[in-house]
């Protein structure tokens, strides 16, 4: 079994440093995981993504082939990888910057919208966190991964001069998942 | 798998997530890494950002240096000394420190030099690729030479095999060559970045350290008398021969009982092997087979498994270098094909298991 | 039986006779650098870098350990020795192409660092090796085999003048340009190799010492017209003199006394030499 996530959105957004968090969670649960920045130059405009494949058996190709779910946190990000996601995947984006009506893929695709810069104002206060309510969002919908290693890699890996977030961090990913939990019973 | 290759699984340890271009810095930590002299370019720049951090603690030498011509200049004054140095660049900085390559060649200066090949000609781009094939294994510089060319294809390759440069460096007295790209630098992957065996630790009995209480020695590339270059050119000769029968190390893969193999390198070899599986999950009966020092190629092996199969792809991210290697080792009989993609284009899986299904028949 | 000294060979200079050309500077300037690394006791710490140009045989004269360098690139190639191994003298012997032209880049910038390394550089305002092509000193209207009607400034640039140039680094702790057209200038010159020598030793910073000397062959002059032509023509080009010292001084009793002239008073004194 092998899972391609991609994950993108526009510099600052924390893309990478979620990406850096997934395969760091994925081998910590035993996984064969590679994980793909963007580099160079893309780093310093327009949009910010990263590839992190994780899977029970050694890794191929380490390139965005055909990811099977997406985290997409802008709009540019959303038109621009929509159509390579796999058949039968998933996207989870953003509502804050996503317009669910620009989604093309009704057929073949799951969209999962998820208020993530809502979540993250409401839980911290400040809008850095978008992205680990994205994380809580996928985390909801897919058991690729544990919410308890997640914040055991979070805890064991997040630089000490960024301590302070730890907690509302997790706290973020957290309703992350709620939300969608939530939309998902009321549907 | 064949026992050459040096995988990530087969190490025991305790893993942590690193990026390529880390884990090749590591590596050469580990192996004793005295000296680096560097000077930025992309996508090579997080191994002497790391290095110019790690190496103090460790009592090593980090120097950033005005251009590629000085560093390659200062890795041969280290070298000369008997130090475990290295240099690592780039595309337009490799092409600089040509003269200096050749110059530690002609020498015998053990030293090891990183590649994080980037799209060219001329300034190219920062996308990765395999077009510098050719200028690393037929020499790069000026003479008749030879640097030995390893070609990791994952990030704990990145450490194993920079590791195991400098070992071969010392043995034979010549530069080494560590051959990736902008995926193995950039890419995060998990590393058991401990040595997988103690260092070789040789009496350089030719290294530059002053003439106290012993003959003076000189070290110099130039022979004016007699014959004596010619000389020189069959030590060096002799030498490149000896690694060609003991270096040689590659990777095989669903090859026992192929009809056609896929011959890749680095990250070509990466993502050929899915192409490859899903050939297999559709009943055919396909292989992989990765060199990994590319000088030496495994010329041997690669005739061997030849041998029972029917045709090959040679698969590289350039228009086609090691694949004229590869038909002169089998010979016209052979059906040898080419998919390539130059320029910072990378071929996908699809690609190839196209280009497999097309040429198989 | 007592070796007179003043006649004798110094220890690390080989006993063999050198290839230069009848005339030439190199063979006063390398006694003059052998000495020096006897009377610092350095010849088994020294390692000497030769690049290519006349004095790439460096290894046949001098009893010590030597490498050769690629035109050009000694000062890279020590940089890289001393860093490896501050324990070891290094000394770098090169030409004026070597060091003032294709090898500019990486002089200024050993110089900028302020590595602890010795440079003897040998201005002979022409390329020797190669046949007696334009250097980058080569006096304005001097004919070379690559400016036939005389070096013109306004196509080709005027000479580099290195001492003074090296000066201007913070990196370098001396700097001085000396000339062996006479004994008096020969006992300068052996001071100013001492004080290059010093500013490695006391680990000061770059010790650099420009020696102008003929090239006979290639400026088609006897020894003596050439020694003249040094006086006449190359002195007044690149004035003789200290243009920087910024040596320890109590470390200056250990060796020859150091000159005191200004560069100015040295040009001064040079067009009345003897």
């Amino acid at each position: 079994m092998q899972t391609e996530l991609l994950m993108a959105g526009f510099g600052g957004q924390g893309i990478l440093f979620l990406g850096d968090l997934v395969a760091r969670t994925a081998m910590a649960q035993g996984m064969h995981v590679t994980y793909m920045p963007t580099y160079g130059v893309a780093m310093r405009g327009g949009t910010a993504n990263c590839v992190v494949i994780m899977s029970d058996e050694p890794i191929g190709s380490p390139v965005m082939n055909e990811p099977d779910v997406a985290l997409i946190l802008n709009q540019q990000s959303f038109d621009k990888f929509q159509p390579v996601i796999k058949k039968g995947g998933m996207i989870v984006a953003n509502s804050a910057m996503v317009s669910p009506d620009t989604f093309t893929r009704n057929n073949d695709l799951k969209l999962v919208m998820t208020s993530a810069t809502d979540i993250s104002r409401e839980v911290t206060g400040r809008e850095q966190s978008t992205n680990m309510a994205a994380l809580g969002a996928w985390l909801a919908t897919d058991d690729t991964l544990s919410i308890e290693t997640v914040e055991e890699t979070l805890r064991a890996n997040l630089h000490p001069s960024k301590h302070a977030l730890l907690e509302p961090n997790i706290e973020t990913i957290r309703a992350g998942m709620a939300a969608v939990t939530s939309a998902a019973t009321t549907a | 798998m064949n026992a050459t290759a040096t995988t990530a699984e087969k190490r025991t340890g305790t893993p942590t997530l690193m990026q390529g271009n880390i884990a090749l810095a590591e590596g050469a930590v580990q192996a004793g890494l005295r000296c680096y002299f560097g000077y930025p370019i992309t996508p090579q720049n997080q191994i002497p950002e790391y290095l110019s951090a790690r190496l103090p603690e460790t009592g090593g030498v980090f120097v950033q240096a005005e251009s590629e011509l000085a560093s390659i200049n200062m890795v041969l004054g280290a070298a000369a000394t008997g130090a475990r140095v290295m240099t690592s660049s780039s595309g337009p900085g490799i092409s600089l420190m040509q003269e200096g390559i050749s110059f530690l060649a002609g020498d015998q200066l053990p030293c090891v030099i990183a590649n994080i090949m980037r799209s060219g000609p001329g300034l190219g781009g920062i996308k990765p690729t395999q077009g510098d094939y050719y200028q690393a294994t037929r020499g790069g510089g000026h003479g008749d030479y030879h640097t030995l060319v390893l070609a990791p294809a994952n990030a704990q390759e990145m450490f194993d095999l920079t590791y195991k440069a400098f070992d071969l460096a010392d043995t034979y007295r010549n530069p080494v060559l560590i051959l990736a790209d902008a995926i193995l630098g950039q890419m995060k992957e998990p590393v058991i970045p401990e040595p997988p065996y103690p260092r070789l630790e040789l009496d350089k009995d030719w290294a530059l350290t002053g003439a106290n209480n012993r003959p003076a020695r000189n070290i110099r590339s130039m022979y004016l008398e007699g014959d004596d270059q010619e000389q020189h050119n069959y030590v060096l000769q002799e030498k490149y021969d000896r690694v060609r029968q003991e270096v040689p190390m590659w990777e095989q893969m669903d090859t026992d009982d192929a009809d056609f193999v896929v011959v890749a390198f680095g990250t070509s070899a990466r993502i050929a092997s899915s192409a490859v599986r899903l050939a297999r999950a559709e009943g055919l009966r396909v292989g992989l087979f990765r060199p990994i020092t590319l000088f030496p190629l495994p010329e041997e092996a690669l005739r061997e498994m030849a041998a029972k199969v029917n045709g090959l792809l040679v698969v590289e991210m350039n228009l086609g270098q090691m694949v004229h290697d590869v038909r002169a080792i089998l010979g016209p009989d052979k059906p040898v094909s080419f998919h390539g993609r130059p320029g910072g284009g990378v071929p996908t899986v699809r690609e190839i298991l196209e280009k497999i299904k097309e040429n198989m028949v | 039986m007592t070796v007179n000294k003043t006649l004798g060979r110094p220890e690390s200079l080989c006993d063999v006779p050198t290839l230069y050309c009848g005339g030439c500077g190199h063979g006063v300037a390398h006694r003059l650098t052998a000495e020096a690394i006897d009377h610092f006791g350095l010849r088994g710490s020294a390692v000497g870098i030769a690049p290519a140009g006349c004095s790439v045989l460096l290894y046949k004269y001098f009893d010590i350990d030597t490498i050769e360098s690629a035109h050009g690139r000694a000062l890279a190639v020590g940089t890289g020795m001393k860093r490896a191994n501050p324990d070891l003298f290094v000394l770098t012997y090169q030409g004026d192409g070597d060091l003032a032209s294709i090898g500019m880049c990486e002089t200024i910038h050993t110089a900028n660092r302020g590595e602890s390394i010795t440079a003897v550089f040998i201005n002979n305002a022409v390329y020797g090796m190669t046949g007696g092509q334009m250097a980058p000193t080569t006096l304005p209207g001097q004919r070379t085999t690559t400016t036939p009607a005389g070096r013109d400034i306004a196509r080709e640039g005027a000479p580099i003048k290195m001492a003074e140039m090296m000066a201007g680094f913070d990196g370098v702790a001396y700097s001085e340009r000396v000339a062996l057209y006479d004994p008096r200038q020969i006992r300068r010159a052996r001071k100013a190799v001492f004080k290059a020598f010093e500013a490695q030793i006391t680990n000061s910073g770059l010790g650099f010492v420009e020696i102008l000397a003929p090239c006979v062959t290639n400026l088609k002059m006897t020894p003596d017209k050439a020694q003249q032509w040094v006086i006449d023509e190359l002195c007044a080009t690149f004035p003789l003199g200290v243009y920087k010292d910024r040596l320890p001084t109590e470390n200056q009793a250990t060796t020859p006394a150091a000159a005191t002239q200004t560069a100015t008073a040295e040009c001064g004194s040079v067009t009345h030499a003897d």
